[in-house]
């Protein structure tokens, strides 16, 4: 069995048994694709709501609407539509508590939205949410049974 | 929602360069007010200048899940922005040997409050050297301290350089003490409006 690691901009594949993990998510959201019929998941680690260049932009994974499209596309290839799909997210912390000055106000809620809105324009399914608030969180992904175990450094870890 | 860039920035080495003399004469400023502060005597290094991927920044405090401690200052006035202090978790044990030297018994508290006084030091000298270089008023906020994975406290910081770059500025400083026993790194991510506004600094110290 592999752990997956996925970086800050990243998204990535795994088929079951393995699993996928993302470290120290705080305004960031972890967004995961998965498929119960044939073990198939993805997980991204997405910084920004929107990207202003589209599917031209050579980093997809940084942002939450040209992750998804990728992330959807790549499963279309594996013979997956998005009907056959569910999505848990986590992340999306304020974690300055709305102290911060200038672009960066209310980016991980601005993260949420976008993921929610853009997983609702292809119909994907959102089985599980788990974010906002303070903290900042690791999210573990399990193909063999859909679990994501989301860990925090000061409030343990909730599994979803 | 669409995060479009307010402007087109681009830094070159040699800009790079120049803002690291403008945070070099804020940290001569801070040392002065920090052995002050302390009543002992404390040194502050110039500044390390890193341009790293975003991916990378993290490991400077010891990765994406590290325990760390992050000092953010906000200012406002002429320009809105953010100045971030970050320490990785046995770095903020060493500040405190270094600001308490032979106590062993301090507060979770007053751990809290010298921590943050230290950083609204160092990027209060940085603030007020870009404000005096620039001619632009900008007014130092209270520091917020927060104590969490280095990866979450980074990220508001990385959102905004992400959203113009796939590369962020970071200026990494070394206090120590007058033999160089205790040695503490600090790393200062300034925020976009922030770099800048060190840029604008930058050129003025050139230009003379």
């Amino acid at each position: 069995m592999d752990l997956v690691v996925v970086g800050i901009s990243e998204y990535k594949f795994a088929d079951k048994p393995d699993r996928l993990i993302t470290y120290g998510l705080g305004s960031c959201v972890a967004i995961i694709l998965h498929c119960r019929n044939s073990g198939v998941a993805s997980m991204a680690h997405v910084m920004l709501p929107m990207s202003f260049t589209g599917d031209k932009i050579s980093t997809p994974g940084k942002f939450a609407d040209t992750a998804i499209v990728a992330m959807l596309k790549e499963m279309d290839g594996r013979g997956i539509g998005p009907g056959s799909l569910e999505a848990k997210l986590t992340g999306g912390a304020d974690m300055f508590a709305g102290k911060i000055k200038g672009m960066s106000r209310r980016i991980g809620a601005r993260n949420v939205l976008a993921t929610r809105k853009t997983l609702g324009n292809y119909g994907v399914k959102i089985l599980a949410q788990e974010t906002g608030g303070n903290t900042g969180r690791t999210a573990e992904f399990h193909t063999e049974d859909g679990s994501l175990i989301v860990r925090t450094l000061r409030e343990g870890k909730v599994v979803l | 929602m669409t995060d479009t860039p307010t402007t087109d920035f681009f830094l070159t080495s040699e800009d790079i360069d120049a803002i690291g003399r403008v945070g070099s004469i804020g940290a001569r400023h801070a040392a002065r007010a920090l052995s002050r502060l302390t009543a002992t005597s404390i040194r502050l290094s110039k500044p390390e200048m890193k341009t790293l991927s975003i991916g990378e920044v993290p490991d400077l405090l010891g990765g994406m899940d590290a325990p760390a401690m992050g000092v953010l200052i906000p200012f406002h006035g002429d320009v809105v922005g953010n100045t971030l202090l970050l320490y990785s978790d046995d770095g903020a044990k060493e500040l405190l040997k270094l600001l308490f030297p032979g106590d062993d018994e301090v507060t979770e508290e007053l751990k809290d409050s010298a921590i943050a006084e230290t950083g609204n030091i160092l990027a209060g000298a940085i603030h007020t050297v870009m404000s005096r270089l620039t001619e632009r008023i900008l007014i130092s906020l209270p520091p917020i301290t927060v104590q969490d994975m280095a990866g979450a406290i980074l990220d508001p910081l990385l959102a905004e350089a992400g959203s113009y770059t796939d590369e962020v500025v970071t200026l990494v400083f070394h206090l120590s003490d007058e033999d160089g026993t205790c040695l503490v790194k600090t790393v200062l991510i300034p925020g976009i409006e922030c770099l800048q506004l060190m840029q604008e600094a930058a050129n003025r110290l050139e230009t003379g």
